[in-house]
């Protein structure tokens, strides 16, 4: 299991304008900084700055293209995100069943 | 995918009334029942040891608040893994039962969420769950 990968997207996506640069990304794909920044209301230096922190949590590519750049998602780590979610949520499951039955126990 | 703060939670109401489910959290002893097969660590602010998963899996584990009655958070990694933190927290409901609220976050997430509360000017914030007043 790499939380390690987990965290940084985690904290990639903890920023709720990074969120909508993502879902830009997701519903689009393929944009430029200026495309982004039409959609939302920030500047395009900010998205910039949202794209490279995605781009270092391995959650954006970019790729030249004539005098722009255009990004995508890469959809990858954030499924290693859903799955560290699962584990750990299924670990808490077995815990806290655990704990009930021994409540259970005490109580009959 | 929606994203929140609480990334893991889970709640479960207990069959016990607040002090008995708060034996189950104030000590190793009382955590080793249910929490993992062996707490090798003192349930105290600031105290450090490990957590031994019942799949083997050791963890170095930092115990971060204690609320007496109510609250324990730590946080804990396995080797070569980023820490996250966790959170226990008790509710009373009465007729002898106790609801326990568990979040599992990745600290860099706790972080970068406390960091934003900070610049808003919030000061309330108290770690991935909000203690109830």
């Amino acid at each position: 299991m790499d939380d390690r990968a987990a965290g940084a997207v985690f904290h990639a996506l903890s920023d709720p304008t990074r969120r909508q640069v993502v879902q830009a990304l997701a519903q689009r794909g393929s944009l430029t900084a200026s495309a982004i920044a039409a959609e939302l209301p920030v500047s395009r230096q900010a998205v910039t700055k949202h794209l490279s922190a995605l781009r270092d949590a391995g959650l954006a590519t970019a790729t030249p293209s004539g005098r722009e750049v255009r990004y995508d998602l890469t959809p990858a780590p954030m499924a290693e995100a859903v799955a560290w979610i699962t584990q750990t949520g299924a670990a808490w499951d077995d815990r806290l069943a655990r704990l009930q039955r021994s409540f259970e126990q005490r109580a009959s | 995918m929606e994203l929140h703060q609480d990334i893991v939670r889970r709640e479960v109401v207990l069959d016990a009334d607040l002090d008995t489910a708060w034996s189950a959290l104030a000590s190793a002893d009382g955590l080793q029942t249910w929490l993992a097969e062996s707490v090798d660590v003192e349930i105290a602010p600031g105290a450090k040891g490990t957590i031994t998963d019942h799949d083997g899996v050791v963890r170095d584990a930092t115990v971060e608040e204690v609320v007496p009655g109510r609250r324990v958070a730590l946080r804990w990694a396995a080797s070569g893994h980023e820490p996250t933190v966790v959170d226990l927290t008790l509710e009373p409901l009465g007729d002898d039962r106790t609801r326990l609220v568990v979040v599992e976050v990745p600290a860099a997430v706790v972080h970068a969420v406390s960091t934003q509360l900070v610049i808003a000017g919030t000061s309330a914030f108290r770690g991935p769950a909000l203690v109830a007043a």
